[in-house]
C-alpha cells in the first residue's frame, strides 16, 4: 500500500490565512468545499507539485515510522474520499 | 415619489392591475393583487419605498385567489411569477407572507450577478455586519433589534456580495419575525411598526417589521463586509463573541449560499477575498439589549 503513488486533482483552489492551522479547498469539478487540517494540507501541497507514494511522503528518517505511515495513510484515504487526490496507475 | 405619498385608492388601483412598480433595493417589483389584507400590509410596510418612474420591472409577481371553489371555500392564495406558479397554494390568510417568501425565491433563483448568502446584513460607520445562518437561530430578531437601535438594515434575508468589488448591495425589506420574536421586538421597541401576523404558516406565526426610513432611503449605498458573525439565541445566555477561523467561516458561509454551487470558483474566490478583511465570530446571546451593546462596542472599536 505504501508504494501506491498519488497526485492532487488538477485545478484545486486553496486558501489559507496567516495564523490559522486549517485551510479551505474548492474542488472545481464537484463544487465541494473542504476544510483541511494542517497534516492534510501538507500532504496536498506535496502532491500538488509532484506525484508521490506514501513511503516518499513520510521519508525514511523518521522515528516511529510505522505509526506515521498509518497516520498518513488515513490522511490520504480522506483526501481520496473527498476526490482531492487520486491514485496514479503504475 | 414614495408609496406613502399616494392616496389609498391610488395604491389599491396600482396593486389591482400591477401598475405600481416599487423600488426594492436594486430591484423593481410589480405586485398584482386584489386581496385587501395584502394591500393593507404593502401600504403599511412599504410606505417609505420609492415608486419607480419607468415601465421596467425585474419581478412581475401576483398574489391571486385560488382556482374554482377555492376562491370562497377554505379560500387560498396563489403566488405567480411571470404568470408561472412555482408553489402550491397557501391559505388566503397567509397571502402577504406568501408574497414575501415568493419574492425571496425570485431573488435567490435569478440574481446570479451576486453571490447570494442566506444572511442578515447591517451597516454602521461604513462597515457591514454579515450574519449568516439557518432559520431559527435568531438572526432576524437580532437584525431587527440592531436596526431599531440605529444600524442600517441592508437585508434580513440576503447578503448580495459582488464578486468584482466585494461590496454588499442592500435589499432592505420588511423583517420577517416569527413566533416569540414578534412580542420580543414589540417589547424591545414599542414604537416599531409591525404588520398583522399570519398564523399557522410553515414557520409558525409570522409578522413583518417595517424597515427604518434610513435603511430604505440609503438602499443605493453599498458596504464592505467587516464582521461575519454566526448568531445563536440561547435563553438566559450572556452575550459573547467567540472568534472563529476564517476557513470554517468560509465553509459555513458557503453552506448558506443560495447560488454558491452555481458560481463555483467565482464564489469561492469572492468569499475568500472578502474574508481577508473580516473578523469572524460565533455569537451566543440571550438578551437583545445586551446583544446591541456588544455590537455597539464592536463597531466603536473598528
Amino acid at each position: 500500500v505504501a508504494a501506491i503513488r498519488y497526485r492532487a486533482r488538477a485545478g484545486l483552489r486553496r486558501r489559507h490565512w496567516p495564523g490559522e492551522e486549517e485551510c479551505v479547498v474548492l474542488h472545481p469539478l464537484t463544487g465541494d468545499t473542504h476544510v483541511l487540517g494542517s497534516a492534510a494540507a501538507h500532504v496536498l501541497d506535496l502532491l500538488a507539485t509532484d506525484e508521490s507514494s506514501l513511503r516518499s511522503i513520510v521519508g525514511a528518517a523518521v522515528e516511529d515510522e510505522e505509526a506515521l505511515l498509518a497516520e498518513m495513510q488515513r490522511v490520504l484515504d480522506m483526501l481520496e474520499e473527498a476526490d482531492l487526490v487520486e491514485p496514479v496507475e503504475a | 415619489m414614495k408609496l406613502r405619498d399616494l392616496k389609498r385608492h391610488e395604491v389599491e388601483a396600482g396593486l389591482h392591475n400591477g401598475s405600481l412598480p416599487i423600488e426594492v433595493g436594486p430591484f423593481v417589483v410589480r405586485l398584482k393583487t386584489r386581496f385587501p389584507e395584502v394591500i393593507d400590509r404593502v401600504a403599511l410596510l412599504y410606505a417609505d419605498y420609492s415608486v419607480h418612474a419607468g415601465e421596467f420591472a425585474d419581478f412581475w409577481v401576483a398574489v391571486a385567489p385560488g382556482n374554482g371553489f377555492r376562491r370562497w371555500f377554505h379560500p387560498q392564495a396563489r403566488f405567480l411569477f411571470d404568470g408561472h406558479e412555482p408553489f402550491a397554494p397557501l391559505v388566503r390568510a397567509q397571502g402577504y407572507a406568501f408574497f414575501e417568501w415568493g419574492l425571496n425565491w425570485c431573488i435567490a433563483n435569478h440574481m446570479h450577478v451576486w453571490l447570494i448568502l442566506h444572511a442578515a446584513v447591517l451597516e454602521r460607520g461604513g462597515c457591514a455586519l454579515v450574519m449568516p445562518g439557518s432559520p431559527g437561530k435568531g438572526k432576524s430578531t437580532l437584525a431587527a433589534a440592531l436596526m431599531l437601535r440605529g444600524w442600517r438594515l441592508l437585508s434580513d434575508e440576503f447578503a448580495l456580495l459582488s464578486p468584482g468589488d466585494l461590496c454588499l448591495t442592500p435589499v432592505p425589506r420588511p423583517v420577517s419575525l416569527k413566533n416569540e420574536s414578534i412580542e420580543a421586538i414589540r417589547r424591545f421597541a414599542p414604537e416599531s411598526v409591525i404588520g398583522q401576523a399570519s398564523y399557522d404558516t410553515a414557520k409558525g406565526t409570522v409578522a413583518h417589521l417595517r424597515p427604518t426610513p434610513e435603511s430604505v432611503m440609503k438602499s443605493a449605498q453599498v458596504a464592505r463586509p467587516r464582521w461575519i458573525v454566526f448568531p445563536r439565541f440561547v435563553a438566559g445566555a450572556a452575550g459573547e463573541l467567540s472568534p472563529r477561523s476564517k476557513a470554517r467561516t468560509l465553509l459555513e458561509a458557503a453552506q448558506n449560499g443560495f447560488n454558491y454551487a452555481i458560481l463555483a470558483e467565482t464564489a469561492f474566490d469572492a468569499l475568500a477575498a472578502a474574508l481577508d478583511d473580516c473578523e469572524c465570530y460565533d455569537f451566543c446571546y440571550g438578551d437583545l439589549e445586551e446583544a446591541v451593546d456588544v455590537f455597539g462596542r464592536l463597531a466603536a472599536a473598528a
